[in-house]
């Protein structure tokens, strides 16, 4: 779905139409989900982020001024999911992990690749994420995560690098 | 006393800039090269980067023609207060694709097919490889050029050379490693001669790693890690997707109001 394609599902959105939201969900799920699963590490905890984005998307979509609704969710999918990985720290991770792993365990690769992301700190993890999954310019990741663009690309690298050496 | 603040002025602004280069607008072109070469930091939109007129100040920087290299046009200029000093040009691929290419040419190098050099083009785009001129006519080493063309596309200039390489230390990986034949520039005109010069040791440190060899011909290696883009293509393949009871969550939830 392209720029348009989406501001066009948005104008339907804010006229009540709920094919559209049907539409933006199966186009944005996906990575909303995996980019709040990224931050968060957790499945469940990702599912109740993307609950709540797509909920809100559709009792409050942005209005027309907002130039880039991509960018717009995705930055309102990091915030709850940094809220919510601040409040998961206070719990026990170990245990958390374990779950995860269970789950997980199926694909090695993709237990592989999601043991070495959580290896990274959580800007990282983000930067990756908005970038890849989310299929964000860095420049629209700088405002969202607070760093200057220079900034963002040495984490971005610096991400990729540890992977490597991970994976 | 004003001369002496104002000589404390000056040498704040000759020495702070470097301080706050890595998160603030750098000051020329030339400071977001060196910030690109050390941290290894190069957008994908970037083709390479040269210098303009021979000098280290000016310097041309190509972006893909695509919308993503002309935004990223605007993004270079929005990141250097000087921005005289910043040309561009347009280029077909991506400097990040290409080292990553070089990156996975060590498999070739290990075959003894004639394969002795490899380096980033930055101007033309390419990698050029130097090929031994012994084994210009070796069905071996035409077939592995073949198959290089066919798992990394056209990206190869061919250079048929006598090169040598020679190491200084040959017992320990990463020993210096030196050039022995001007035919490394051939594709470098002279003015641009001072960042060739310095892409094409950053070129050689990368090879460093993955192709030494040692006086005897014995190769040594190291493990090959995953280039950047097979990082970048593990990351998206392992996204998923939520459970489909999610869909059926919200849906309830909204259908409430």
């Amino acid at each position: 779905m392209d720029v348009t394609e989406l501001n066009v599902c948005m104008e339907r959105l804010r006229a009540g139409d709920r094919e559209a939201f049907s539409c933006l969900y199966d186009e944005l799920s996906r990575p909303v989900y995996t980019v709040a699963r990224r931050i968060v590490q957790s499945r469940e905890i990702a599912e109740d982020i993307t609950q709540e984005v797509f909920v809100r998307l559709y009792v409050s979509p942005p209005p027309p001024s907002i130039e880039n609704p991509r960018a717009w969710i995705f930055r309102m999918a990091r915030n709850l999911a940094i809220d919510a990985w601040r409040k998961k720290q206070s719990t026990d991770i170990d245990d958390v992990q374990l779950a995860e792993a269970d789950v997980a365990d199926a694909v090695a690769l993709r237990l592989d690749t999601e043991a070495a992301i959580g290896h990274l700190p959580a800007m990282e993890r983000q930067i990756l994420s908005l970038h890849l999954d989310g299929d964000m310019p860095f420049r629209e990741i700088a405002p969202i995560v607070g760093l200057s663009l220079p900034a963002v690309y040495r984490r971005y690298r610096k991400a990729i690098k540890t992977l490597q050496n991970l994976l | 006393m004003r001369k002496r603040i104002m000589a404390v002025l000056l040498l704040v602004c000759f020495c702070i800039p470097s301080v706050f280069a890595t998160d603030a607008v750098f000051d020329g072109a030339w400071d977001l090269y060196q910030y690109w070469e050390e941290n290894d930091a190069y957008p994908d939109y970037v083709s390479g980067v040269w210098s303009t007129d021979g000098g280290v100040r000016n310097l041309t920087i190509g972006v893909l023609d695509t919308a993503e290299g002309n935004a990223g046009k605007e993004e270079i200029l929005s990141l250097v207060r000087d921005d005289t000093t910043v040309a561009f040009a347009y280029g077909k691929k991506s400097y990040n694709e290409l080292t990553d290419v070089m990156d996975a040419l060590m498999p070739y190098f290990e075959r003894d097919q004639g394969l002795i050099s490899a380096g980033v083009n930055v101007m033309a785009g390419a990698i050029n490889l130097g090929i031994h001129e012994d084994r210009q006519d070796d069905p071996a080493t035409i077939a592995m050029i073949e198959e290089m063309r066919q798992t990394f596309g056209d990206v190869f200039v061919i250079e048929y050379t006598g090169l040598v390489f020679t190491y200084a230390d040959t017992a320990t990986v990463g020993g210096t490693v030196t050039y022995t034949d001007p035919h490394v520039l051939f594709a470098i005109a002279a003015s641009v001669v001072i960042l060739a010069a310095l892409t094409t040791a950053i070129v050689l440190k990368k090879r460093q790693v993955s192709v030494l060899q040692t006086s005897t011909g014995e190769t040594v290696t190291a493990d090959a890690r995953l280039t950047k883009s097979e990082v970048e293509e593990a990351v998206k393949t392992s996204a998923e997707a939520p459970s489909d009871a999610l869909k059926q969550r919200i849906f309830d939830e909204i259908g409430k109001d």
